[in-house]
């Protein structure tokens, strides 16, 4: 069963290209361009996994959403793929929690690595549906 | 005989002397009528001497009677110019008088040619001769005055009323220098030339038999005016004495003030300068210059300029200023401020240009440095500003390196396929690459310009380009600060002329301050306008404006001094620099606090006239 990820970045590029690689990789990703929009969609937990960006222009960071989904209950793997890396976002990350935080300085193999990590801990999935 | 002769001699040789100072100095300027009227009157003394001679020396009544008519001549002329300048140089006197007298003068002489043996006499019937001064001299001994001597009488009481009258008339009339003049003139009138006069008459008339002595005694009454007259002479020569003064005063304080002088006569297109001046200009002590030889020396890039002023000088009368280099011809360049002002002789018509030079070769260079200065003084805060947007602008290069990556990756999992089935997506997948390989270009080149050393170079900016290279580069910084950026242009194409490397750092720096004046406002409410707005015909109005907590009165006045700052790790040079570069710029750099909170950075620019 292929796996349904929903990414949110502010980027175009950014969202179009690693879109495209999820897709051909055998995913079925979903782009949202901010977190807000995310939010709008209807059924936030169908998704298997949330790849964040972390500050997004002009409105709710990743941060952010990840603490509403917290709140909410929802407990959709997070993975935060930002270029930011300080001390001052590792806290913020260690704070609200998360699958992985990954750079994007790391490269996008290492951010297929992890979805596919997912993929495979399909038991793991089916737990954290559970919850 | 031989005193006599001697003094009557003297005298004539003395008012021929007179007369021709006189002459002189009425050549020499032709308004000195006075001079003249002088002249003309010591000229006719002369002729009056030469007869008064001869009638001494006469041998016969015949000859003597002649002598008399002919002494009428030289006499008119004597007598008319001392009316004429007491009327001059007192300026003061009855004019129908003086017509009055002058036609009975000419009718007078007229008829003296007229009638047997002259004017004054009907008959003369015999002479003697007398010893006088210890010489034997001849006078007339029987003579009959003629009917219409009392004429001659007449005119002679006429002037001495008219003189006098001259005299009252100056005397009330005048300040202290006329009045002087008046009392010398009056003097030497009435004690010398009216006696003798008076002498005549009544030698004529018979009451007493002397010589006539107008020509000695005239000779006393002119030397007094005479001398009155060479006051004026002694004036100027004391005046070209002051002016020599002051012309060395003049050139001390030029060559104490580093100053050349120079003129150019326009009638004859040659060129006066003092040595100072040469000096300046690398020229010889002495020799000709000329203006064409000094056009040569100028910088060819400021000869232009230096010609539209020349222009601008003879056009205006006003005192113009232009900074040129010059070559030398030891082939160092030097800097000359010069300036100068055109004089008229008549309206539209330059008779010179005068004006002064100095040597402003340290001067320049020493502004040169300091341009040099301020530009590495921006280089470095640009750099500065540059590094406090590092990581932002890592993360701003990052984006597409990650995209191309995916690309990449995702171009590699099509051709694993083989053949590739999807070629369509293999292609778009290029031109994802070439655009986002394109935008990292763009992210480098934008920060390479403001790292790179720059001097300032003013061109046309378009406003709407500026903005969005700025917020291209704060723009990271901005999302990572939960800053939110907009940028409003007011009005349609508006350009500016200025630096575009300078006016971006400006900018930058600005909207740098306006989102660390928000770290405590809460997210969510922080916000950078940055507005562009034309406020006149002359100028356009660049905003940045912040949500912040504004800026406390005590931290207002200091603001932009340099190493003043508020922050922890900031160096202070912002803000001056940024002062230093609108200034460069013509325009004005100003801080206020917003009625709805924060603060709002204002700069005018010049627009571009396109």
């Amino acid at each position: 069963m292929p796996l349904k990820v929903a990414l949110t970045d502010d980027d175009e590029s950014v969202s179009r290209s690693i879109t495209r690689l999820l897709r051909l990789s055998g995913m079925i990703p979903t782009a949202f361009r901010s977190a807000e929009a995310f939010l709008e969609f209807p059924a936030p937990s169908t998704f298997d996994c949330l790849i964040l960006d972390i500050y997004i222009e002009g409105g709710m960071s990743g941060l952010e959403l990840k603490a509403r989904l917290n709140a909410e209950g929802i407990r959709t793997p997070v993975i935060f793929f930002s270029a930011h890396d300080d001390a001052e976002t590792r806290a913020e990350v260690e704070r609200v929690g998360c699958y992985a935080f990954l750079r994007k300085g790391d490269g996008i193999k290492l951010l297929l690595a992890k979805l596919q990590e997912l993929e495979g801990a399909a038991p793991w999935r089916e737990a954290f549906r559970q919850d | 005989m031989r005193l006599v002769t001697m003094l009557w001699a003297g005298v004539a040789a003395a008012s021929l002397v007179l007369s021709a100072i006189q002459i002189t100095v009425w050549a020499l300027n032709r308004r000195a009528l006075p001079n003249l009227a002088f002249a003309i009157s010591s000229l006719g003394l002369v002729g009056v001497a030469w007869c008064e001679l001869a009638m001494m020396n006469s041998n016969s009544a015949h000859e003597w009677g002649e002598w008399v008519r002919w002494f009428h001549l030289p006499n008119f002329f004597m007598f008319v110019g001392m009316l004429l300048f007491v009327r001059l140089y007192l300026d003061a006197g009855r004019t129908w008088l003086f017509g009055l007298i002058v036609s009975l003068r000419t009718i007078i002489l007229a008829v003296n040619f007229w009638v047997e043996p002259n004017f004054n006499f009907s008959q003369i019937d015999a002479i003697t001769r007398i010893q006088w001064l210890g010489d034997s001299i001849t006078i007339a001994s029987r003579l009959t005055p003629s009917p219409w001597q009392w004429v001659a009488t007449l005119t002679t009481i006429l002037s001495v009323l008219y003189i006098a009258d001259a005299c009252v008339t100056a005397w009330r009339n005048g300040v202290p220098e006329g009045r002087r003049r008046t009392f010398v003139v009056g003097i030497g009138i009435s004690l010398f030339f009216i006696p003798a006069v008076i002498n005549t008459q009544l030698m004529i008339w018979g009451v007493w038999r002397t010589p006539t002595l107008i020509a000695p005694s005239f000779l006393v009454a002119l030397a007094a005016m005479g001398f009155e007259m060479s006051r004026e002479i002694l004036r100027a020569y004391s005046l070209s004495r002051e002016l020599q003064d002051s012309e060395q005063a003049l050139q001390l304080a030029a060559s104490a003030g580093g100053l050349g002088l120079w003129s150019w006569d326009a009638r004859t297109g040659e060129v006066w300068t003092t040595n100072a001046a040469r000096t300046m200009f690398g020229l010889p002590a002495s020799g000709r210059v000329s203006i064409n030889s000094l056009a040569t020396m100028v910088a060819p890039e400021d000869l232009a300029r230096l010609d539209e002023c020349v222009a601008v000088i003879k056009q205006t009368e006003a005192e113009q200023e232009i900074q040129f280099g010059i070559r030398i011809r030891d082939g160092s360049t030097r800097w000359i401020l010069a300036r100068g002002r055109c004089e008229l002789e008549a309206p539209g018509r330059i008779s010179r240009i005068r004006g002064v030079v100095r040597d402003v070769t340290e001067q320049h260079k020493t502004m040169q440095e300091l341009e040099d200065l301020r530009a590495r003084l921006a280089h470095s805060s640009r750099v500065t500003a540059l590094g406090h947007l590092s990581s932002a602008l890592a993360h701003e290069l990052r984006q597409p390196l990650v995209a191309i990556q995916s690309n990449i990756e995702a171009a590699e999992l099509i051709l694993q396929h083989s053949p590739p089935l999807e070629l369509e997506e293999l292609r778009e997948i290029l031109a994802d690459i070439r655009r986002d390989d394109q935008r990292a270009a763009d992210v480098i080149d934008r920060m390479r310009s403001l790292m790179k050393h720059h001097d300032l170079e003013q061109q046309p900016i378009s406003m709407d380009g500026l903005l969005q290279d700025v917020i291209a580069l704060v723009r990271s910084d901005a999302t990572r600060r939960a800053v939110v950026l907009q940028a409003r242009i007011h009005g349609s194409a508006l350009t500016v002329l200025g630096d575009r490397v300078h006016l971006s750092q400006v900018l930058i720096n600005l909207i740098m301050n306006a989102m660390d004046a928000m770290n405590s406002t809460p997210a969510g409410h922080r916000r950078v306008i940055i507005s562009a707005n034309r406020t006149g015909e002359e100028s356009i109005e660049v905003s940045v404006s912040d949500s912040g907590s504004g800026i406390s009165q005590d931290t207002m006045p200091r603001l932009f001094d340099p190493f003043f700052t508020t922050k922890p790790s900031g160096m202070g040079i912002g803000l001056s620099v940024c002062r230093m570069i609108v200034d460069s710029h013509g325009g004005k750099l100003w801080a206020e606090n917003n009625d709805t909170g924060g603060a709002t950075f204002r700069l005018t620019l010049t627009p571009h006239a396109a």
